[in-house]
């Protein structure tokens, strides 16, 4: 897992349901996002995980919204 | 223009993700290959694939040489060089920039560089890595509040002091052109070099350094649909031959010799100086086939097909209140690009474009969502993030309604 993985992975293990703005505002936060150059990569590595069911994104409004998934939450060991 | 058939010559715009086809409009970024480039690729994977006749000495190698010089004669006459001597192959435009910023020559008490608030920060940061190292000083001119460059500021940076002015020629994040020819007169006057950013503008303008007196420039191979890895600096020949070698190696040099444990050696006279080790030989004979191709469409077409789309999607995204522009387009028409951005701060870029990408039945558009590498000019703008649409002649007006009616049906997501 790269540490993009990991950085959407602890953001989103820390707040659930969160929009894409708040995943941005978190992944500042973090020395692991730290890769996140011009700030969209955060977005494909959303991809990534959700091709491999790890999260979660749904459209509310205009709004996207991330969450964990089931296999997500058992990766980190969240109950 | 004849678009369709175009299109024909564009496998990628056929392909289909998740069943969808692909509207692209990120032709700043990287501008899809056309066949001829592909087959060239092809062509020399499959029937050549050794080192060029610089080094080796049998009949295939002798045929990569002839290949690699048709294209090197191919890049200056479409830059207007005045000779194939005057364009070094390099990986990027960034590259070029790299070798600029570390090989410029500073002499007669020129220490200083000039840059504009414009710059990708490939033209920022080579300089301000190098400026630690070789000892020189960077001016930053201000921009006027339309985003362009302020004639007036530079003609004060500009000093006897000035070494060189590196200025994009065409911006990547609004599109506006910089009056490149007004920035050699003012620079020249005062005995400062130019450095001209082309990355952006040889793909949509025809470019002549020889009768523009530009006396650096740079572009890339793939954002004019030849292959990624490789790209073009050109400098007058007597600049290049004052300036040491960026890199250093083996297909570079006369001779080499070592005598009492110290190294002696003669180095080629330009371009092959700055051409150390094998060179990225069949993204060099694709450039030739992208340049090629360029040429088949015709320069001016290409200028004036651009500006129509980029005409009509200012004036359809005009009518939406919604959305600010990233420079006063009104006063200043953008070329092959414009960037923008929500008014309304609570509407996030990076949604749209996951909306895009995943919530339209037919097709998915793929646009450059983020600071585009300049970070210092959205800074003026007081726009951290924008979007944005850059075309190439495969594009379409009915591409662009596509595009606008997906924007309405965000915007109407309440």
């Amino acid at each position: 897992m790269t540490d993009l993985e990991r950085c959407l992975l602890l953001i989103l293990g820390k707040r659930s349901n969160i929009s894409s703005r708040d995943v941005l505002k978190e992944a500042k936060k973090l020395k692991i996002c730290a890769s996140c150059s011009d700030r969209s990569e955060v977005f494909f590595v959303g991809e990534k995980l959700l091709r491999k069911k790890l999260v979660e994104r749904i459209l509310k409004n205009r709004e996207y919204i991330w969450r964990l998934s089931q296999e997500g939450k058992r990766l980190l060991k969240i109950d | 223009m004849n678009t369709s058939k175009i299109r024909k010559d564009f496998p990628a715009l056929k392909q289909r993700i998740g069943g969808k086809r692909l509207v692209y409009f990120d032709n700043a970024c990287s501008v899809l290959k056309p066949k001829p480039v592909i087959a060239a690729v092809n062509n020399f994977y499959s029937n050549f694939g050794s080192c060029a006749g610089n080094r080796s000495s049998h009949l295939l190698g002798w045929r990569v040489q002839e290949l690699m010089e048709e294209a090197r004669e191919k890049a200056a006459k479409f830059i207007g060089a005045r000779s194939e001597k005057e364009v070094v192959w390099t990986k990027n435009s960034t590259e070029g920039i790299n070798l600029i910023a570390a090989s410029l020559p500073l002499e007669n008490g020129r220490n200083e560089i000039v840059l504009t608030e414009m710059e990708h920060h490939s033209n920022l940061l080579p300089f301000f890595e190098q400026s630690q190292k070789r000892k020189f000083k960077i001016k930053i001119v201000p921009l006027d509040k339309d985003g362009m460059v302020n004639l007036d500021l530079l003609d004060k940076a500009v000093t006897k002091k000035t070494a060189l002015v590196a200025a994009t020629h065409l911006s990547n994040v609004t599109g506006l052109v910089s009056p490149m020819d007004d920035i050699v007169n003012l620079a020249h006057k005062k005995g400062a070099l130019v450095l001209a950013d082309d990355a952006q503008y040889v793909v949509s303008h025809r470019e002549n350094a020889a009768a523009s007196r530009i006396d650096f420039l740079v572009f890339s191979g793939h954002k004019i649909g030849g292959p990624t890895g490789i790209g073009v600096l050109y400098g007058r020949e007597a600049l290049l031959k004052k300036m040491p070698p960026y890199n250093a190696g083996g297909g570079m040099v006369k001779s080499v010799s070592i005598s009492g444990g110290n190294i002696k050696v003669n180095y080629l006279p330009p371009p092959f100086k700055f051409e150390a080790g094998v060179q990225h030989n069949a993204g060099i004979a694709g450039l030739g086939f992208a340049i090629d191709y360029l040429e088949y469409l015709g320069g001016e077409k290409i200028e004036n097909y651009l500006k129509s789309l980029v005409e009509y999607v200012l004036r359809k995204l005009s009518e939406r209140p919604e959305i600010g522009f990233m420079a006063d387009y009104g006063k200043h028409p953008p070329s092959s690009l414009v960037s923008f951005y929500f008014r309304d701060k609570r509407i996030s870029l990076y949604d749209f474009n996951l909306f895009l990408n995943h919530e339209l039945r037919d097709c998915f558009i793929a646009t450059r969502c983020g600071h585009h590498c300049a970070m210092p000019y959205h800074k003026i703008f007081n726009v951290p993030v924008s979007m944005r649409l850059s075309f190439f002649v495969y594009n379409t007006k009915q591409e662009i309604d596509v595009f606008c009616q997906a924007l309405d049906k965000f915007l109407s997501k309440k």
